[in-house]
């Protein structure tokens, strides 16, 4: 697998991108092993699972056995959190080798990772780390993006993270820099409405107007999440419940999203019952309805049982 | 030739990239960029542009951060070692610091940082970096072997000729056939300074923590489904188990036993063993190999061992 990858990411195809090609999945969970079993119970309330690769793989044989196994009752995608892209050294190819490999063996439809990093030679930060924002940045993830792209299987997307500090130089905003990597790499983008509302608040800037400066027509999946306040700054923690203020984000974003296929709710900590997550999913369904009516209105594609007969469906 | 402007970029920023991981992660180093003045010797040969940087940021929201990322551990190490945590209390996170005075944490991922504090509390530690009980010390032991059982597993689980059916097993042992024991490699045996169970069920409450203070024998052992089971044992049947692991064949476990006990091996003693072996079977802890097999397999391993 690995040679295939290191083959790939030198010398592979590029995909053509067509956003037609890509399904709707609808409205999804991030899998926990915590709520594995009541999942299950509640196969046909969750439309699709995000896997997340460090929970599959260099892991014991069974969970990774578990991977397929979910995938034959649910649809997939793959997020990770470790590919750090934005490190300057040559592109992980043992963890892209990694993520190819969940892919195929669950049948994805995408893989995504963030616009961060993670670690640097010899040191793991532990957490997703803010990049400077200029044009040298840029364009060494654009290359890092396309040749990732190139190993992949799937579409690749890349999300935006929450964002505390920003080392210097900046040289520009962060929609014009993430415009900048998805167009320069032709890739789509995992858009995380919660860190954007949670850096709005501790930025002191406009969430919409912030959404209007990123390529919404490449948005392909969302992430909401809750987390908590630390000092007065809001913490991307997914150890609480959505805040509507991001349901309402969802509301005003999701219209301007020709290419939006999925919309997640992540879960980290604090596990609430599962009834409750549930719960979260059919609000995110109701915000939805209206947006998504159009996508469905010509017959061509098949709404989402959820969808017909909903308020605005159409 | 001069450097390409994207080569020497790449450089600079790969030099600044490192400052800036250990900026946000080593709180010794922070301190040393944030004191530093122009005029004073280089810190680590970062420049003094990249030191300019770290310090260009929001200092709050950097501290923030690193806060972050202690609770990250923190939690990190909470999730492995739930029990350990429980009667450590507050004790935690002074043992952090202490790990990082020693060394600063370069994987932070969990189970390298879970990994990592259980081997410094264990072994790397002085005493005067905690007052952690005896009891305390073994219930980490316990724990950090379920960790490695069900995250590091040893593979394969058993040799390739290992017979894990109660019933053959049975039936050889009551037709008188000797048979090499075989224990699943993925095993553990520890003497832990708590009820582990009743631990589990309670709330972090001093007082009733220490009730659950008693001395127990537990082997674990990885399942085919890779669940870690535990199974309680009398100090006899640890002994047996033990023995197990030094001797070859059930008929030569009898004789060890008895000669520990000081005894005639008789059978009552052979049929207490056997109970033993059955039911460590039927758990799947045992397995068993014929005699031929054994002896297949150790000629080769000694024929290899010749070439080398």
């Amino acid at each position: 697998m690995l040679s295939t990858v290191r083959a790939n990411a030198d010398k592979g195809p590029t995909r053509a991108l067509n956003v037609r090609e890509i399904p709707f999945l609808g409205v999804g969970l991030g899998y926990r092993a915590e709520f594995r079993q009541e999942l299950l119970a509640n196969r046909t309330q969750v439309d699709f699972l995000e896997l997340m690769v460090e929970h599959f793989l260099d892991m014991p044989p069974e969970q990774m056995g578990d991977a397929p196994l979910l995938a034959e009752q649910f649809d997939i995608v793959v997020h990770g959190l470790d590919l750090s892209i934005g490190t300057v050294k040559p592109l992980r190819l043992d963890y892209l080798a990694n993520m190819h490999e969940l892919v195929v063996a669950t049948g994805a439809h995408w893989a995504s990772d963030h616009l961060s990093m993670t670690s640097v030679p010899g040191r793991a930060i532990g957490n997703l780390t803010p990049l400077p924002l200029n044009h040298e940045m840029a364009d060494y993830l654009i290359q890092k993006c396309r040749q990732a792209a190139r190993v992949l299987p799937v579409p690749f997307l890349l999300e935006n993270i929450s964002v505390l500090f920003r080392p210097a130089p900046d040289g520009m905003t962060e929609q014009a820099f993430i415009t900048e990597v998805v167009q320069g790499a032709d890739i789509f983008l995992l858009l995380d409405l919660t860190n954007i509302l949670n850096n709005s608040i501790n930025g002191r800037f406009d969430a919409c107007d912030y959404l209007e400066g990123l390529p919404l027509d490449r948005v392909v999946q969302i992430h909401l999440a809750g987390g908590f306040a630390l000092d007065d700054v809001l913490l991307d923690t997914h150890s609480g419940p959505v805040p509507p203020e991001a349901f309402e984000l969802l509301r005003y974003a999701a219209r301007r999203m020709p290419a939006l296929r999925a919309v997640m709710i992540e879960r980290d900590q604090n596990f609430p019952p599962f009834q409750t997550l549930l719960e979260e999913l059919d609000a995110t369904r109701e915000v939805l309805c209206t947006a998504w009516a159009p996508h469905f209105a010509s017959g061509l594609v098949a709404a989402p049982t959820w969808l017909v007969g909903r308020a605005g469906a159409g | 030739m001069p450097a390409s402007p994207v080569f020497a970029w790449q450089s600079a920023e790969r030099r600044f990239q490192d400052a800036y991981a250990r900026f946000l992660t080593d709180e010794q180093f922070r301190q040393s960029v944030l004191g530093w003045s122009s005029g004073d010797d280089p810190i680590d040969d970062f420049s003094e542009a990249d030191i300019g940087r770290l310090r260009s940021m929001d200092q709050d929201r950097v501290e923030l951060f690193a806060k972050c990322l202690f609770s990250n551990r923190i939690a990190a190490i909470a999730e492995a070692f739930p029990l350990s945590v429980k009667m450590m209390a507050d004790a935690l996170p002074s043992l952090v610091h202490a790990l990082d005075a020693q060394s600063v944490a370069v994987d932070t991922r969990k189970y390298p940082e879970a990994a990592r504090f259980a081997d410094f509390v264990l072994n790397g530690a002085d005493e005067g970096a905690h007052q952690l009980s005896d009891p305390v010390l073994a219930l980490l032991q316990y724990e950090f072997a379920a960790l490695n059982l069900r995250v590091r597993p040893r593979m394969p689980a058993w040799p390739d000729c290992a017979i894990r059916s109660v019933e053959e097993f049975s039936r050889a042992l009551d037709d008188g056939e000797d048979v090499r024991l075989v224990l699943n490699r993925n095993h553990a045996l520890l003497t832990v300074g708590f009820d582990v169970e009743a631990l589990r069920e309670l709330s972090a409450d001093v007082a009733s923590l220490a009730q659950t203070e008693t001395e127990t024998v537990v082997l674990l052992h990885r399942g085919d489904n890779g669940i870690v089971q535990q199974k309680g044992l009398n100090h006899a049947s640890a002994a047996a188990i033990l023995m197990i692991d030094e001797t070859r064949t059930f008929r030569e476990l009898i004789a060890s036993y008895a000669q520990w006990l000081g005894n005639d091996a008789g059978a009552t003693l052979e049929e207490e063993l056997k109970e033993l072996c059955i039911g460590l079977c039927a758990c799947g802890a045992l397995g068993f190999e014929t005699v031929s097999s054994g002896e297949k397999r150790e000629a080769a391993f000694r024929i290899g061992g010749d070439a080398a």
